[in-house]
């Protein structure tokens, strides 16, 4: 374990705050990439059914 | 009139080839290409650099070990400015030339720079506490901070709030332009004023005043990295964005249909 003596409390909050935000950020774009993309697909599939071309 | 000569001709087929990017199809191809070597160079850069920053730089004879906050602080504060200014850059190319791909691009952006935004907030004051012994200040840097991250709220409240897609663009591009002036307050506000607790700039081109090499490496690289993810993030939430436009154009399509 890295010794940060007195500081220790700002140095790992700091770095858990950044860490969790970061990580939010991108699970959150994931998700919605993940939601657009199988909307995205299931309506192109339904045009294709129905015979549209563009 | 004007006459085109060879090298007006190519300057503008130069250009036109830069426009041809902003096409829906042709960034999803490029950014579908680009995206899984970004998100390797992102985890990469960003995890060299927080490992470097975090476990092998020594204490600083003022801060102890306190200083291993700016390699999470500096790079979040100068990418929320910077992103800022790409969210500007797109608006006024979406006010010029009206490719939604750049409308949509700023719009993918705000939520990461807002999160940016927040991180230097949180970790400033958590950096302040001990240091200054105050969580927070009203000192001119903190507070054009604090209304950054205001603009960067209104600016996505905005989006949300207005249905035709277009007006939307349109008044968040007018929004991003007037909060430039806060974010170029927020990059500059050390050097107006002469007051107030933050330090000075941590990075300069002033040998001088820049910060000594063993933790001037590490930072550039946890810079780096944080800009990386700033990348690969636009560009996975643009392709998101271009993919709801599309879906939503043709439900309406569908729902033409059937009445």
């Amino acid at each position: 374990m890295l010794e940060l003596g007195k500081y220790a409390g700002t140095v790992y909050w700091s770095w858990g705050v950044t860490l969790g935000l970061l990580a939010l950020i991108a699970g959150l774009s994931w998700v919605q990439a993940r939601a657009a993309k199988r909307k995205h697909d299931e309506i192109e599939a339904r045009r294709r059914a129905g015979g549209a071309t563009k | 009139m004007e006459i085109p000569t060879r090298s007006t001709k190519q300057s503008r087929d130069n250009i036109n080839w830069l426009w041809e990017w902003a096409n829906p199809v042709k960034f999803m191809w490029f950014s579908g290409l680009v995206l899984p070597y970004l998100i390797a160079a992102t985890v990469l850069v960003m995890g060299a650099g927080f490992v470097w920053g975090f476990f092998f730089t020594p204490e600083a004879v003022n801060f102890g070990s306190s200083v291993k906050v700016i390699y999470v602080h500096v790079p979040s504060a100068f990418m929320a400015i910077s992103a800022w200014f790409m969210m500007v850059v797109a608006s006024v190319i979406w006010l010029v030339r009206r490719h939604h791909v750049s409308a949509l691009a700023a719009k993918a952006a705000a939520p990461v720079g807002t999160i940016f935004t927040l991180i230097a907030l949180a970790t400033g004051a958590l950096w302040g506490q001990p240091m200054w012994g105050t969580w927070w200040v009203w000192d001119p840097r903190l507070t054009s901070f604090l209304i950054l991250f205001l603009f960067y709220l209104g600016y996505m409240a905005l989006w949300a709030a207005i249905e035709d897609p277009d007006t939307a663009a349109d008044l968040t591009s007018v929004l991003a332009i007037v909060g430039s002036v806060f974010a170029v307050l927020s990059r500059y506000a050390v050097n107006f004023w002469n007051q107030g607790l933050h330090q000075g700039a941590t990075l300069s081109m002033d040998a001088e005043e820049n910060i000594s090499d063993v933790y001037w490496f590490p930072l550039l690289l946890a810079m780096t990295g944080f800009f990386l993810f700033f990348v690969t993030l636009v560009f996975v939430r643009t392709r998101s964005e271009i993919r709801l436009r599309r879906v939503h154009a043709l439900e309406l399509r569908e729902r033409m249909a059937d009445a």
